[in-house]
């Protein structure tokens, strides 16, 4: 063994020594890339599979969604006892000036602007009107005001009578009730309501996908319509849902 | 003090079979051919191996313990001619060689001479052997008065003994194996003990042991190989007084490792 042999074999050995070292730091390297890659795709996959619900996860979804409406009804109901019997109280006595304000504040408005504007063309609210016209005028308006009465009487009611019962009837007498409004958000709502209280019954489901395809939200009505004949049997729903998927109203 | 320089001495790469280590392979190996030879039941006794796992050393060892009983003959090379055969058995028994005489004839004759006596021929890297003078060992062993031990490398010997002439002749077939991890360690202490080297011995942690066996695969030959070159870098480190270097680590098996060639650096 001779001095240099000995050295050059040091020499060789701290090479394949760094050697290792670079071959574990790529190791660990690829290693934790295939880690965080791993968990990335697994996360990607949970939420596209959260995002496409099956008739499963629809269904878990939307009692899921029923507990939260839950909790937030619970909120409203407290609200709305303090109003209902607000309103019930106020209803009549409130209308009237529900009503007649948007007549009299654009004139009010306008007055004020036209004296602004000093003179300019001449519009028709600045002219001040007769007795005989505003007496026409309010005998014109009263059907107009009876009509929203009478639905504002209905709302209060059906409320009322949903915050006696809390039955699925009277939940679903609402959802219809805003349907028919063509408030559809308030007819999801209460159709949810509905559906938590009885959710074998077809209406509540119905007025939910008829509510959803108002918005234009079809693919969830047919969804929703789907989930439920899963379940059970319904040829009102089973109808609605060939309308549907035809693309038909 | 630790004499690294005449451990050094105990792993030459010779064959002395005094210093036998009685692996598992080899103790069922040497075993089984003894039992062959002495039932006489199969003319055809092959050892196959791959170089350096210890065929030479089962042969050699079976040789010494046998030529005290009956008549052996041991060839370590290759003969290039039958009639060497031939001649090496008329040597053997001492009979008079003529070269002049036909083959048949001295086949014939060394038959009848060799009929009524208990011998073995042991043929070392018969893989060697070209397809006459297998031909020739063929003939000898069917008049079932020879009886042959051949050692082959696997390799070679699988291919061999796949043809015409043994295919479907009586033989026993014998593997070596290499050795295992534990086998290495115990070889190594056996070693150092035995010539009084347990200080040495000493310094052999179950992790060395392991990388020896990763470098080495288990082969014996090369085992040797590498703890000879692994006592000359130890000698020389005591010799220089490099401190670092007068304890088995790492670096110093990658060295030796590097030195005989069993890993490169430039890869």
């Amino acid at each position: 063994m001779t001095n240099s042999r000995f050295e050059d074999l040091e020499r060789r050995c701290k090479k394949i020594k760094n050697r290792k070292i670079i071959k574990f730091v790529i190791y660990i390297i690829f290693l934790s890339t295939f880690v965080v890659l791993l968990f990335y795709l697994a996360g990607n996959k949970y939420l596209k599979q959260d995002k496409v619900p099956n008739a499963k996860k629809t269904v878990l979804n939307n009692k899921k969604k029923i507990i939260l409406n839950n909790v937030k009804k619970t909120i409203l109901d407290n609200k709305n006892k303090k109003k209902t019997v607000k309103n019930s109280k106020k209803a009549t006595l409130k209308l009237e000036p529900v009503i007649e304000l948007p007549k009299i504040l654009p004139q009010r408005k306008i007055t004020k602007q036209a004296k602004s504007k000093s003179n300019k063309s001449v519009q028709k609210p600045i002219v001040v009107p007769s007795k005989k016209e505003t007496i026409e005028k309010k005998e014109t308006q009263k059907p107009a005001f009876r009509i929203i009465a009478k639905d504002a009487n209905k709302e209060t009611i059906l409320l009322k009578n949903y915050s006696i019962n809390k039955d699925f009837s009277s939940a679903l007498k609402l959802a219809e009730y805003y349907f028919w409004q063509k408030n559809y958000k308030k007819a999801i709502y209460w159709s949810k309501n509905a559906n938590k209280l009885d959710s074998a019954k077809d209406d509540s489901w119905i007025i939910y996908a008829k509510s959803k395809y108002a918005l234009g939200e079809k693919d969830d009505a047919i969804e929703s319509l789907k989930t439920f004949l899963n379940i059970f049997y319904s040829k009102r729903a089973n109808e609605l849902l060939k309308r549907y998927q035809k693309g038909q109203k | 003090m630790r004499d690294f320089e005449g451990a050094k001495n105990l792993f030459k790469d010779i064959i002395d079979t005094r210093y036998y280590f009685d692996s598992i392979s080899a103790e069922v190996g040497k075993n089984k051919i003894l039992e062959a030879i002495k039932e006489k039941n199969a003319p055809l006794i092959f050892v196959i191996a791959d170089p350096g796992e210890g065929k030479s050393y089962i042969l050699k060892l079976t040789n010494e313990q046998l030529k005290q009983k009956h008549l052996t003959i041991f060839i370590d090379h290759p003969f290039f001619d039958k009639r060497d055969l031939l001649k090496m058995l008329y040597e053997a028994k001492n009979i008079p060689f003529d070269p002049s005489v036909n083959f048949n004839a001295l086949k014939e004759e060394i038959v009848k001479k060799y009929k009524d006596t208990n011998h073995t021929i042991f043929l070392d890297e018969a893989q060697l052997l070209n397809d006459e003078q297998f031909e020739l060992i063929r003939i000898l062993s069917d008049t079932k008065v020879f009886q042959f031990v051949l050692s082959m490398h696997k390799e070679e010997g699988s291919a061999i003994l796949q043809k015409k002439h043994f295919k479907s002749r009586t033989k026993v077939i014998v593997y070596l194996q290499s050795l295992r991890v534990d086998e290495i360690k115990r070889y190594i202490d056996s070693t150092l003990l035995l010539n009084g080297y347990g200080d040495i011995s000493q310094l052999f942690k179950n992790t060395h042991i392991k990388s020896i066996a990763k470098y080495t695969k288990g082969n014996f030959r090369m085992i040797k190989k590498y703890l000879y070159t692994l006592m000359g870098l130890l000698a020389y480190a005591k010799k220089t007084g490099i401190v670092k270097y007068q304890k088995i680590n790492n670096c110093l098996l990658d060295m030796s490792a590097l030195d005989i060639g069993l890993i490169d650096d430039k890869q």
